[in-house]
């Protein structure tokens, strides 16, 4: 009688009322998942994933690409409506800035002069950067303003609203606008057709930033079904759930009452704190790729691939190193689209180093609004110029010392170290403040007791002893697997040529080992990902 | 191509039921242990008469064997720690599938529970433990869905995913449950002052108060469904004597509804019928809960009512 959620109304179960019922229901989980967000970590993305898919393959080849507009656009609309309002203003006006910076006065064939091509560019840039700008930043430098002024600026208080992926697919289609000026692609004609491009729904929220060469025509083909594929796909998205929910929510449990509650009511040593920041390195690692590979994981079920996003940063032997590993679509971008037109490494040293101090910058403003953003970038910035400035002494000091560079040893020295300074950093995105940050930074140096890890003084962090092992289980494992995929290529192709008994016992391993030591599920507050909220 | 198209489709199918097995034997494992503890789905089907529904009120005050003693009626105490009317409906249904008892004794305390002496902290501590007492079908899923108001109802769905998180303690037993205890463990908020043999007086007014919302919404269900089943439901408020005004102003909406549905509704609440029992204070555990002589005066008051009912009396 109640089908399937029931009525509200009190005596609803009489006869004759069961079609009233039913359009009831469908009326109220229609109105229930509009403003519901489709958490990739959630079994509502899961059925919602397998009724794309059906739908993929069912239809015809030429009608795909319309199916995956059409769910994009009701994933990404599920969130909130208004989400979308921002989404077409952001594909509209670069459409149409593409469009005008190729044809000609009047839509004639000729090629538009170079100085409209540039007017047109910059306007688009501005309308977009200056939206994801104004929305980031509106009510932080209000009060900032209102504090330099002693309140005698108080900017009016703006309900706003931050739609999700904004600052992702902002970089997207500033990308397509400045590849469009380049003439390095071609406009895309047909509106739907981009703003499929811009709104696909596995990487909307969190990337990788595709660039449109790359991924628009995948998206438009129509790819066959490939078992092999699918497989691939959902083995990876089963290793990102893996990352996600078992060792990034679970390292997070110990990170949030370390950096949370550091001010207050605890007091932390220098060894927790340094705990704290080791393990929020790996939570950040952990979620962000766990995410991406969810995201690129779907996408490969579909055929469809999407950027590399990491490299197994930290096995990075410098910062350098680093950044060509972690965020590659950001970094890449951040190269290609300011770094580059900044004059790169063209115009002498001292431009070159400010030249990677703008792009780190920048990297901290796209992050988050914060000064610990900003310091975070900049030292990053820095590293990297201090690493270029001491290049001649380094490389002087290692030839006089005669140390060979091509042992594991030493290429592990230079792990540690890199990871070191990325972790130092990372203090500095976590914290909830500057200065909580330099205190952190200071009891590590000045407050290290040891003994503080060995004890039970350990388990009260968040996490019991139980909990921690596991969790340091699950570290080296994350880790064991990538060294295993450093020394062995197409790992995944390697494993699927195992016998099937070993891969059903991994993969029925894998996924009892996410469904019993996930954290998630009754009194638990599923924690989002992290850059969902950049 | 298409023989490898088949060969894939059962290799698909072989994996699923591994997994499924493998899930199975798993959840088993992590099931909590007040689940294992209620043998109701054991019972043989169609074996009860009196089914009685409620929380801990209801589990500290029926007894089945006196009833059968009494009256030749087989019953059984449905209830767990902290159930709220959605929890005893959904109970219900799932009791109705493999029994048939003439009787469904409904102690009403779940009805009004969000406004009583306990806490909403227990309850949404306990409420979510009380899912493992269902089978996985679609009655839980629906009231997974009910639960949550849809915001993460899979997890209450299988045992697995609501429980996976005691790996850290599946070896121990826990206790905090008190289900199906029937209420002759320790309990809490003893009287140490009262005279035990002093008649129990507790607040009586004449005042009407609506039930919130969810517990009379979820009344009226009880109702219809027991109608459907063809059984007589008898609706009983055990004495609590943390009962504030309110709480006994709602039971007069009890009894209004009652009369209205042309239900038996006995109020153990009212004075009068606590002086017609010569119910005393020592006849309490707790200052919310009966001891065994409190349930045996109720549980016998109750058995001189079964036969005056309409329906007929089932022979076990």
């Amino acid at each position: 009688m109640y089908l399937l959620w029931g009525a509200t109304e009190k005596k609803l179960s009489k006869k004759g009322d069961v079609c009233y019922i039913n359009v009831k229901i469908v009326l109220r989980f229609y109105k229930e998942q509009v403003g519901y967000h489709v958490s990739l970590i959630s079994i509502s993305f899961l059925v919602f994933l397998t009724l794309v898919l059906l739908g993929y393959y069912l239809l015809p080849k030429r009608a795909r690409w319309v199916w995956l507009l059409a769910v994009s656009l009701l994933f990404y609309g599920m969130a909130d409506l208004r989400y979308l309002v921002f989404l077409l203003f952001s594909a509209g006006t670069t459409y149409g800035a593409a469009l005008l910076m190729t044809a000609g006065p009047l839509g004639g064939t000729s090629s538009p002069s170079k100085g409209r091509r540039k007017l047109v560019l910059a306007l688009v840039l501005l309308l977009n950067l200056g939206l994801l700008f104004f929305l980031k930043f509106y009510h932080y430098s209000a009060s900032i303003l209102e504090i330099l002024t002693g309140g005698a600026l108080v900017l009016p208080y703006l309900n706003l609203i931050m739609p999700l992926g904004i600052s992702f697919y902002t970089l997207q289609v500033a990308g397509y606008c400045i590849d469009i000026y380049r003439g390095k692609v071609q406009p895309q004609r047909n509106p739907l057709k981009y703003l499929l491009f811009v709104s696909f729904f596995p990487q909307i929220i969190q990337g990788p930033i595709p660039r449109y060469d790359f991924l628009a025509p995948q998206l438009l083909e129509g790819h066959s079904y490939d078992a092999r594929q699918v497989k691939f796909g959902l083995q990876r998205m089963l290793w990102g759930y893996f990352k996600k929910m078992v060792i990034a929510d679970r390292a997070g449990l110990l990170v949030a009452t370390v950096f949370d509650g550091y001010a207050y009511p605890a007091y932390y040593d220098g060894a927790q704190v340094a705990l704290a920041a080791v393990l929020f390195s790996i939570q950040l690692y952990a979620d962000f790729s766990g995410c991406v590979d969810i995201v690129t994981g779907a996408a490969q079920t579909m055929g469809i691939r999407l950027p590399q996003n990491f490299d197994r940063p930290y096995f990075a032997t410098s910062i350098q190193d680093f950044w060509r590993r972690w965020h590659i679509s950001l970094s890449s971008w951040l190269r290609d689209y300011v770094y580059i037109p900044l004059g790169g490494s063209r115009r002498g040293r001292v431009r070159q180093y400010g030249n990677i101090m703008v792009v780190f910058l920048v990297s901290g403003l796209w992050h988050g609004v914060g000064v610990t953003y900003l310091v975070w970038g900049l030292l990053h910035g820095f590293y990297q110029v201090v690493g270029k400035l001491l290049q001649p002494v380094r490389s002087k000091f290692l030839a006089w010392t005669k140390v060979d560079q091509s042992t594991a040893g030493f290429r592990l020295l230079q792990s540690g170290l890199t990871f070191g300074f990325v972790t130092l950093a990372w203090i500095f995105f976590r914290a909830p403040s500057l200065g909580t940050a330099l205190s952190m930074c200071k009891r590590i140096l000045l407050d290290f007791q040891l003994s503080s890890l060995l004890g039970d003084s350990l388990y009260t962090l968040g996490l019991n002893e139980k909990n921690l092992y596991l969790l340091f289980f699950c570290i080296a494992l994350l880790f064991l697997v990538e060294l295993l995929q450093i020394r062995i290529p197409a790992l995944q192709e390697r494993m699927d040529r195992q016998p099937l008994p070993i891969r059903w016992f991994l993969a029925i391993a894998l996924i009892c080992a996410v469904l019993i030591f996930g954290v998630y599920g009754a009194n638990v507050d599923p924690a989002a990902f992290i850059y969902e909220q950049f | 191509m298409k023989r490898s198209k088949i060969a894939g489709f059962f290799r698909t199918v072989g994996f699923l039921l591994c997994l499924g097995i493998v899930l199975h034997v798993v959840s088993g494992a992590v099931r909590y242990p007040c689940a294992s503890d209620t043998h109701f789905f054991e019972e043989p089907e169609d074996s009860i008469d009196v089914l009685f529904l409620g929380n801990c009120h209801s589990y500290s005050t029926f007894i089945p064997s006196l009833v059968q003693a009494e009256t030749g009626l087989t019953g059984y105490v449905l209830g767990a720690s902290t159930q709220d009317a959605p929890m005893t409906y959904y109970y219900l249904r799932e009791a109705l599938k493999h029994q048939s008892p003439s009787y469904v004794v409904l102690e009403t305390f779940p009805l009004t529970i969000y406004e009583s002496y306990v806490t909403t902290e227990s309850i949404e501590a306990y409420g979510p433990l009380n899912f493992a007492l269902l089978p996985f079908n679609l009655d839980r899923i629906r009231y997974a869905w009910d639960y949550t108001d849809g915001d993460g109802w899979f997890a209450y769905c299988l045992d697995l995913l609501q429980f996976h998180d005691r790996w850290e303690d599946v070896q121990s037993l826990h206790r905090s449950v008190t289900s199906q205890d029937n209420g002759y463990s320790i309990y809490w908020n003893r009287e140490p002052l009262s005279d035990p043999e002093e008649i129990l007086e507790l607040v009586q007014t004449d005042r009407l108060l609506a039930l919130d919302p969810r517990g009379e919404e979820y009344l009226y269900r009880i109702i219809d469904l027991v109608e459907e089943a063809g059984a007589q439901l008898i609706l009983v408020t055990v004495p609590y004597t943390s009962m504030g005004e309110n709480e006994a102003a709602r039971h007069n909406t009890i009894a209004q509804i009652a009369q209205e549905e042309d239900i038996p509704y006995y109020n153990l609440t009212e004075q009068d019928t606590l002086e017609e029992l010569q119910f005393r204070r020592g006849d309490m555990i707790d200052i919310n809960h009966v001891n065994r002589s409190g349930g045996t005066l109720i549980t016998e008051f109750l058995c001189d009512r079964l036969p005056e009912m309409e329906k007929g009396i089932a022979v076990s």
